[in-house]
């Protein structure tokens, strides 16, 4: 979304949770299995993906120079984001809750939990589809890296640019409901616990350089590894803490990220 | 006849008219309590608003900021250190840490900014409740500060200034102009002869200090110090609502937007602690409805 569309999503970690409570209900009140649930609750969120870029493009915030954008795709997104946690929180309250979730997997491995493979699976899945989709040279891929470099040359082009962010915003959407959906796995849920993440995504996009998906997604995966290691010495907090200054001092140095992407 | 001193003169006027006015409370119980929290809310407001209007930055990091100012003053009362020694160390001790941090996060502008002051709210209770749990095994710390109508007269200067300074950059001023060159870019700033890294990294770091200083004030009326409750988010939600409303409104005028900076704190008060998420619901939509309302304006005068 920040790449090709120029929206800053503060609202991420809302629908994270939305994707988490869709997961919770749907446990509750049937008895489907991972996978049918999984997939439900990417449509689902996909579909609020379309429903607030359609909001969002009617408003005309997409006729708006980058810049904007950008600026007031913040507050946009922080509006958003406090209805929908504002709305979790009335009809679940905002208490932790645990999920029961039928895992199918065969399998019995020593050397990685049964949830935490299915995790990395899925997570490896969605990193290479989303990178298929919008960085290779297939047709949408180039498009996008089109709009990456500059949105008013798309347009002139005849790329129908509007069509283009609208299938970033349903499937950034349904991604992020997606790991909603693989949180629940590992940790109880409350309508505020995608606010980490989102900071955590976004720094990860900043130091690998933004328009950058494979490298987001090995930034994010180094992050991780480095504060569990961290996190083995000294309190976790404090380990999470070094981490996020150590992005912080990579950005002073590379404004612009390790890598740098198509912009 | 309606000069600009006047105008300054009778905004003045009003301005303590208000002051006095919100001290009223002070006759019932819990009156302190009250008008501590909108003062301190109001204030945050100012210097969010400041932050946006005149700099362009769309700062997050509220509560991390607030928050942790009240951790080291309670880290401090619990070593025994005499008042007001404890809060000018954690005065001081603040300031060394966010020196180098506005330094930093100020090298991210728009949207890249306002992530990373919002990851100041979730590493901050990170790094102090770690060392509840492992160094200082405590879950909460108690406060008894016996210095409350001190600490008023303080809170009630600092608002004063506050508000002086937000309708002071509302005149035909060199601070108000720089500030705005400086929001332009750095390339426009530097043209005119502003250091705008300098400039601008002083300016947010005394409004940073503003907002420790009334963190500090803060922590002197509380009687329960935990992670949980000094990091609330009610310390970000409610300033960055009041600066929304006071920059997409309408009509230009820094008197009424005192005034919103006030009312949205009181009706929080009134209303939110029973059903916060409510509070939060309707924040949210009325941030889309004010959005949408301005860029229907901004189309109309295309």
């Amino acid at each position: 979304m920040m790449s090709v569309a120029r929206f800053i999503n503060i609202g991420a970690g809302a629908i994270m949770a939305v994707g988490a409570y869709t997961t919770y209900l749907l446990t509750s009140i049937s008895q489907l299995g991972f996978l049918a649930t999984a997939g439900l609750v990417f449509l689902t969120s996909s579909v609020i993906g379309l429903v607030f870029y359609l909001g969002v493009n009617k408003m005309g915030l997409f006729d708006q120079p980058e810049h904007t954008i950008e600026d007031l795709s913040v507050i946009l997104s922080y509006g958003f984001y406090l209805f929908i946690t504002g709305g979790l929180s009335l009809l679940f309250g905002a208490r932790y809750t645990s999920v029961n979730v039928k895992l199918e997997l065969p399998l019995s491995l020593s050397f990685i939990k049964e949830t935490e493979l299915i995790i990395l699976i899925f997570s490896v899945i969605l990193a290479s589809a989303l990178h298929l989709i919008f960085i290779s040279n297939n047709n949408l891929g180039l498009k996008s890296k089109a709009i990456m470099q500059n949105i008013q040359s798309s347009i002139a082009i005849g790329i129908n640019t509007k069509r283009i962010f609208a299938i970033v915003f349903v499937l950034s959407f349904g991604v992020l409901g997606l790991s909603g959906c693989l949180y629940v796995l590992l940790y109880p849920l409350n309508p505020y616990f995608g606010l980490y993440y989102t900071v955590l995504g976004f720094v990860a996009a900043g130091v690998s350089g933004v328009g950058n998906l494979l490298y987001s997604f090995i930034i994010a995966s180094v992050i991780s590894i480095l504060y569990s290691f961290l996190g083995l010495l000294i309190p976790l907090g404090v380990a999470i803490a070094i981490s996020y200054i150590l992005m912080l001092l990579i950005l002073v140095v590379k404004p612009e990220g390790l890598k740098r992407g198509f912009r | 006849m309606l000069t600009a001193s006047n105008l300054v003169r009778r905004k003045v006027f009003f301005l303590v008219v208000l002051i006095l006015t919100l001290n009223l409370p002070l006759l019932v119980p819990y009156g302190f309590r009250l008008i501590e929290q909108i003062i301190l809310y109001s204030g945050l407001t100012l210097i969010w608003v400041i932050l946006y209007k005149f700099l362009g930055l769309f700062f997050l990091g509220i509560s991390g900021t607030v928050g942790l100012s009240i951790y080291l003053v309670s880290i401090l009362h619990q070593f025994q250190i005499s008042t007001p020694l404890d809060l000018f160390a954690a005065f001081v001790l603040m300031i060394l840490i966010l020196a180098p941090l506005t330094y930093l996060v100020l090298r991210a502008s728009g949207g890249y900014f306002a992530l990373l002051t919002l990851g100041l709210n979730l590493i901050f209770p990170l790094i102090t409740s770690s060392l509840d749990a492992s160094y200082f095994s405590v879950s909460a710390r108690y406060l008894s500060f016996d210095i409350g109508l001190y600490m008023h007269f303080i809170l009630i200067v600092v608002f004063f200034i506050l508000s002086f300074l937000w309708l002071y950059l509302h005149m035909p001023v060199k601070l108000k102009y720089t500030l705005i060159l400086i929001k332009r870019g750095k390339e426009i700033a530097e043209s005119l002869g502003i250091n705008f890294v300098i400039y601008r990294y002083f300016i947010v770091l005394l409004l940073l200090i503003v907002m420790v200083v009334l963190g500090i004030i803060h922590s002197t009326y509380l009687f329960r110090v935990d992670t949980s409750t000094i990091f609330s988010s009610e310390l970000t939600l409610i300033p960055v609502t009041a600066g929304l409303l006071i920059v997409i409104k309408t009509k230009d005028d820094a008197f009424i937007d005192i005034i919103i900076s006030v009312l949205v704190p009181v009706l929080y008060l009134l209303f939110g602690i029973v059903v916060p998420a409510l509070v939060e619901v309707l924040l949210g939509l009325l941030i889309f409805g004010a959005l949408a309302f301005m860029f229907k304006k901004m189309m109309v005068s295309k």
